[in-house]
């Protein structure tokens, strides 16, 4: 391969446009998660009544980021958002023991859809910050994880939107998937 | 990041390796807290209290308590409030969110980030929200503009990071309204949340903290909201650029004058803004050059005020290193509109 035409396919995965979609219960951190990629102002977030969007340009990848409000009233509506989705990212509040049921069964049901299918799962174990926060290790035993997603790559990562740690190194789990994706 | 064009697929054998070695988070060096001690749980009739300095911005959790008076006198990360009957709860400035479930016949006093509400029933509550309070398959919800103070309260307010100027206590959005009825409503303007409470239920919790829910004194500002209707005479926006000054004693003395002439606030917002920003809503003035100065250090108050717009002018107080603006009867409307409008589009996600 010549330098121009390794220059030009390096122009083309550049320019890649990624559809990330960003799901989870209400007051899971989703909005916070979305402001903290795009750097901006966390403090005066409010919930989210129909949905957000920002596009955020990295090395590489120009990722188009779907934040979609997680009121149970609002779920039905998710399925809205599903097409041409390339990672899907699952927002769980770590210390809401209280819905460790409810958002397991929500995210079991977003792996049955079809158009979700294959599609490579981030989950974050966001608010890691708080005292009362639940390791990724005992979320992933309680909501079964390990039985529960097959035939897809899929990685829980520890973070904190607030003090924004483990955000990157999910991201960057984010990127390894995609370039995975690329290769089939 | 790291090489891109580098990248293969891990195997999971790979990824659970790497997690062995993963880095140092803060929260693995988190010193050994008791998270006993940051809940009220499985009470019954009794009441409690945390005094300042007992929960230093930690979590704070409320679960399965009844007929209870409890009471947190510091600030929070944040709150849930989980399964509780007939309980009268007053909670200190919370960061992020105050998320409320399964209760019933609550009153409620809590400064926050964020509200929500889940399953309750007839909740009273007392609000100073910096975001507009959401509520879901809630019936019989009462709100009211939160009027508190207590001597530590402001320091609290700012280590938490609540703005003392932008309240949304009456702006309530539901997400399961029904026909031909209201889920909320808002409580007359007379109510007080120490018509729940005796003077021994305070003194049981702290004698040195004097607790106040008063207008009297209160920190935060009392606004009408929605309460406010035609005929309280005219309107005017009241701006204060604070600059480099870093407390609100000054805006507190400006409040002050604005109750004693017989007007009120219907909304206040807090922001920041740039030089267009500044021009395009105070005009290109001399004067505004000076705002465009202090806007540079500091955040922009403004509020919208109702009442004896005339007599507020002529008795405008001094203050000390911030600057005032006060609209005329010419400009009234139009710097209303651009302020509010300004702040809702800059601040709505
Ligand atoms: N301490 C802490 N608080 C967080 C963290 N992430 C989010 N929060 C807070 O949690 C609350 C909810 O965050 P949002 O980002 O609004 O949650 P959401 O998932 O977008 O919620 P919906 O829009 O209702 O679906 C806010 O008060 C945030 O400040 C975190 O990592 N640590
Ligand atoms: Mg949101």
């Amino acid at each position: 391969m010549g330098l121009l035409s390794l220059l030009r396919k390096f122009q083309k995965e550049a320019d890649r446009e990624v559809r990330i979609l960003l799901l989870g219960l209400d007051n899971a951190g989703k909005t916070t998660i979305l402001k903290a990629l795009a750097d901006e102002d966390i403090t005066h977030i409010m919930p989210t009544q129909g949905f957000n969007i920002k596009s955020v340009a990295t090395t590489g990848f120009k990722l188009n980021v779907w934040d979609i409000g997680g009121q149970k009233k609002i779920r039905p509506y998710w399925k809205n958002y599903f097409e041409n989705t390339d990672v899907l990212i699952y927002v769980i509040d770590s210390t809401d023991k209280k819905r460790f049921d409810e958002t397991g069964v929500e995210l079991l049901e977003l792996l049955e859809e079809e158009k979700l299918s294959k599609v490579p799962v981030l989950i974050y174990a966001n608010k890691q910050d708080l005292l009362k926060s639940v390791k990724p290790s005992e979320i992933a035993t309680a909501l079964q994880l390990s039985s529960a997603i097959r035939d897809r790559q899929w990685q829980i990562q520890a973070c904190s939107a607030l003090t924004k740690e483990g955000i990157k190194d999910g991201m960057e789990w984010v990127y390894s998937s995609l370039g995975a994706q690329k290769k089939k | 990041m790291g090489n891109l064009l580098g990248f293969c697929y891990k195997s999971e054998t790979v990824l659970q390796k790497e997690e062995d070695t993963k880095p140092v988070f803060s929260w693995d060096k988190r010193e050994d807290l008791d998270p006993a001690d940051y809940c009220f749980e499985d009470l019954e009739g009794v009441t409690r209290g945390k005094l300042p300095g007992q929960i230093n911005g930690q979590q704070f959790s409320i679960e399965n308590c009844k007929d209870c008076i409890l009471f947190v006198l510091d600030n929070v990360a944040s709150l849930t409030v989980d399964d509780c009957t007939n309980c009268v709860i007053f909670i200190g400035p919370s960061k992020g969110s105050v998320f409320i479930r399964d209760c019933t016949d609550v009153k409620l006093a809590v400064c926050c980030q964020q509200f929500r509400t889940r399953d309750c029933k007839r909740i009273d509550t007392y609000l100073h929200s910096n975001t507009q309070p959401i509520i879901e398959s809630s019936v019989g919800m009462k709100f009211a503009c939160l009027q508190i103070n207590y001597p530590l309260l402001a320091d609290q307010v700012k280590s938490s990071g609540v703005s003392l100027f932008n309240n949304e206590w009456s702006n309530i959005y539901d997400f399961t309204p029904v026909e031909h009825n209201s889920n909320f409503s808002l409580l007359p303007e007379t109510a007080k949340f120490d018509t729940y409470l005796t003077e021994e239920h305070i003194s049981s919790i702290s004698s040195s903290n004097k607790v106040a829910f008063s207008s009297h004194n209160s920190l935060f500002p009392l606004t009408v909201g929605t309460h406010s209707r035609d005929g309280f005479g005219n309107t005017a926006l009241l701006s204060v650029f604070l600059g480099q000054v870093d407390d609100y004693v000054e805006v507190h003395k400006l409040l002050k004058t604005v109750q004693n002439c017989e007007c009120r606030l219907r909304r206040s917002k807090e922001t920041r803004m740039n030089t267009d920003t500044v021009i395009r809503i105070y005009g290109e003035s001399e004067r505004s050059q000076n705002f465009n100065k202090f806007a540079k250090d500091g955040p922009v108050i403004g509020f919208e005020v109702e009442g004896d717009i005339d007599t507020l002018r002529s008795t405008l107080p001094e203050l000390q290193g911030v600057l005032v603006y006060l609209s005329t009867d010419k400009t009234s409307s139009k710097d209303i509109n651009n302020f509010f409008n300004y702040v809702d589009m800059t601040m709505s996600t």
